[in-house]
This record gives structure tokens, C-alpha cells and sequence, in this order.
């Protein structure tokens, strides 16, 4: 049961706040988060731009005071559906608010003919992977989120890789026939809405083949993209990054949400990365 | 006395590191990221404590800025977060930070935390 009851409780989409309201609301409901990750108005238009998310389809819940005290974000793709930055204040937390915006958000997500709905949540979040399990999400694959200090590449790939760089046409066509499952965040869409995108392409006389294509920021490598084949993708993966780490020494590198199995996570360690946290993907279908 | 630089989002953290600090040195406070490395480039201080989490640019991305250049190598660099305590540890050794303090803010030992880490050899 609602403490406040759901009369008392205003639903209003996201769209009618400013970006800077949005980024307010957003980090008072993430102010204890286990993973601090608050975030700017810029942050949030480029978060609402890249991952397609639908402002008028998300919602913040006021109290009868007018405060907002939950929120909750839907992103559309096709027939598939993504629930994020869901939080509810810390001192409104025990109401059931959290239900009350996932009810509303997966409501909203059948309604505009969704059948499969995602998330993630860390691991540890307890609470939150309580109500998705009630709310019928089971769980999917841990994903990593991965971090490397800038520097130029600390290991030695094995020898005889060709590399090139990719255009942006090789990048658009490598993302749109990559073999590898992504997340929402790394989906092509994803990639191709954020741009500033760059490639390398390695090759061995072996038949060894991969490609791995990220943005490039003023800061930082994220938003990762990679696929191989072959029989030596651990050496692959190595001289890919060996190239983008030579070709971009100054900048800190994130990567978000590695499949955990995936046998590619061995290579990012060699090379320096390191896990910072994990993230539990959910699926539900409608 | 030396010169104290506090990148931290949370307001009234970084309010009361300042408090804390101000007495015995010289203290600057950033709210974001951006003007967090303003300061450092600026300034030049003996010492940064630096949040991982920020709005704008992750706490990583400027220590490994700060890192990078020669120009700023004599200062300190501390990861200031709410991270698991674990967790902030492997980034700090990997970003080559000279110390970590975790958050919430401990008033009785902050200062001595951070006067530890200024006399210590660097890393």
C-alpha cells in the first residue's frame, strides 16, 4: 500500500522540466546511491538525446506539497523498451513509490506497443532487484563497467596485425553487422546518436579479424563497440587496443557494460583496465 | 600552510571539508569537474582532493588529467569519494592517486588525513 495515497501523488512527464530541473530531481533521489554517479543538465540532454529517451513517456511523481520525490525515465527502440534513472528520495524511500513508477512506466510501455522491456541495476542494489523481480523481470547477463587510467598501451600485441583506421562509413556498416549482443547503452543506436565515434580495424595473415570502434570525447574513450573473429581473439582485442591507446594516450577510457563472460574481458585486463563496478541486466517481456 | 583544492558536486561536503581545512590552509572549493581543473591549472596547489563522481566529467578522467602533466607532478592527488571503499582503492592505486579518504567526512581525523598524505613521500 501507497502510504501517500496515489491521489495525493501527481504524475507529470519529464518533458515539462528543464533539463537543469531534471538533473536536480535526479540526483536527490541518487544522493546515497552505492555508485555515486550525479550527473549536469548538459549530462542529461546528451543521456535523453543518446539513448532515445521518450521525455514525455517519462515521469517525475510530485507530492501533494508539489515536491518531486520519485522519478523514473522510459526510452523507446522499435518494440523494445529501456527503464532508467528510477529513484525515489531517500527520505520517501518505504512507500512504495518505486512501484508505483514502475507500474506506471511499464504501463506506459504497453501502451506504445512495447513487448520487451529492459534495465540494469547495480550489484548490490538490493532493494531496487527486489522490485524489478516482483514486477516480473528476471535476470539476463552482470555486466561490467571497466576503467583505464590515461597512458599509451602497456603491453606488447602479438606481431604481424595489419590495423587501420576505420572510416565513417566502415564504422556505420561494422556496427550495423556486428555478431556481439549489446546493451542499450552500446546499441548501435546508442553509438550512432552520440558520433564522434572512431575505429581500428586489425587483421592477421591467420585469418584473425576484429574491429573495435568508441567515442572520442575532450576526456575520455567510452561507449565501446568490438566484435572478432578468428583464432586468436585475445591477441586481436590486445592489438586493437594497443593501437587506440597509442593513438589516444591523453585520454581516461570508460567502458560500460562488458558482458561479463565475455572472453574478451581478459584482453581489457591485460591492457590495464580495471572492473570498477557490475550491473545486472533485466528483461521483461509484455 | 598550503594551498588546498576540494572538487566535489556535493555542496555541503565540500563546504565542510572547507571549514575543516580553511583554518590551517589556504582552501578552494569546485562544484563540478570543469572548474575543479580551472583551479588545478590555475593554482597550482599542493594538494587535490578530487570526488570520483561528478556531473560533468568523471573524478577519473581529471586525476588522470592531473596526472599527465608534468607541470602539476609535485601534487597530491586523493580520490575523495563515496565509493565502496574497495573500489575507490584499486582506482586510486591504478590513477596513481597519493591517498584516498572516504566519505561521509570523518571531522575527528579529516584534517589529519589529509596533513598526512601532504608529508608523505609522493608516490
Amino acid at each position: 500500500m501507497l502510504s501517500q495515497s496515489p491521489s495525493s501523488l501527481q504524475i507529470v512527464p519529464c518533458s515539462h522540466f528543464t533539463y537543469e530541473r531534471l538533473a536536480d530531481i535526479y540526483n536527490d533521489t541518487r544522493v546515497d546511491y552505492i555508485v555515486p554517479m550525479p550527473m549536469n543538465a548538459r549530462r542529461v540532454q546528451e543521456y535523453t538525446h543518446d539513448y532515445d529517451v521518450d521525455l514525455d513517456q517519462s515521469i517525475i511523481i510530485e507530492n501533494g506539497a508539489g515536491r518531486a520525490v520519485a522519478m523514473g525515465m522510459l526510452a523507446f527502440r522499435g518494440q523494445r523498451a529501456w527503464i532508467t534513472r528510477l529513484g525515489v528520495c531517500p527520505d520517501q524511500r518505504g512507500r512504495k513509490l518505486g512501484d508505483y513508477v514502475m507500474d506506471e512506466l511499464l504501463r506506459r510501455a504497453r501502451e506504445r506497443g512495447a513487448k520487451a522491456v529492459q534495465l540494469e541495476v547495480i550489484v548490490g542494489n538490493d532493494p531496487a532487484a527486489r522490485l524489478f523481480i516482483k514486477k516480473g523481470f528476471s535476470f539476463n547477463r552482470e555486466l561490467l563497467i571497466l576503467s583505464r587510467p590515461p597512458a599509451a598501451a602497456t603491453t606488447t600485441p602479438a606481431p604481424d596485425f595489419s590495423i587501420a583506421s576505420l572510416s565513417e562509413t566502415e564504422i556505420l556498416t561494422s556496427l550495423q553487422t556486428r555478431t556481439c549482443a549489446s546493451s542499450w547503452l552500446d546499441d548501435t543506436e546508442s553509438l550512432v546518436n552520440t558520433g564522434h565515434l572512431v575505429g581500428f580495424r586489425a587483421s592477421h595473415a591467420n585469418g584473425s579479424v576484429g574491429w573495435l570502434i568508441c567515442k572520442k570525447s575532450r576526456f575520455q574513450l567510452s561507449h565501446f563497440a568490438l566484435d572478432v573473429s578468428g583464432d586468436c581473439p585475445h591477441e586481436t582485442i590486445l592489438a586493437l587496443l594497443d593501437t587506440l591507446h597509442r593513438s589516444y594516450p591523453t585520454q581516461d577510457t570508460k567502458f560500460e557494460n562488458l558482458d561479463a563472460l565475455s572472453p574478451a574481458l581478459s584482453a581489457f585486463l591485460n591492457a590495464g583496465y580495471i572492473e570498477v563496478f557490475r550491473r545486472t541486466e533485466m528483461v521483461l517481456s509484455l | 600552510m598550503s594551498v588546498i583544492v576540494v572538487i566535489d558536486d556535493n555542496h555541503e561536503n565540500a563546504r565542510l571539508a572547507a571549514r575543516l581545512l580553511s583554518p590551517h590552509h589556504q582552501v578552494m572549493v569546485a562544484n563540478d569537474g570543469e572548474s575543479g581543473l580551472t583551479l588545478v591549472f590555475d593554482h597550482q596547489p599542493d594538494i587535490a582532493l578530487v570526488d570520483l563522481g561528478l556531473p560533468d566529467i568523471d573524478g577519473q578522467a581529471i586525476i588522470g588529467m592531473i596526472r599527465q602533466n608534468p607541470v602539476l607532478a609535485h601534487m597530491r592527488v586523493v580520490a575523495f569519494t563515496a565509493y565502496p571503499e574497495e573500489t575507490a582503492y584499486e582506482i586510486a592505486r591504478v590513477y596513481g592517486c597519493d591517498g584516498v579518504i572516504i566519505k561521509p567526512i570523518n571531522t575527528r581525523v579529516f584534517v589529519k588525513q589529509v596533513e598526512d598524505i601532504l608529508c608523505r613521500e609522493q608516490t
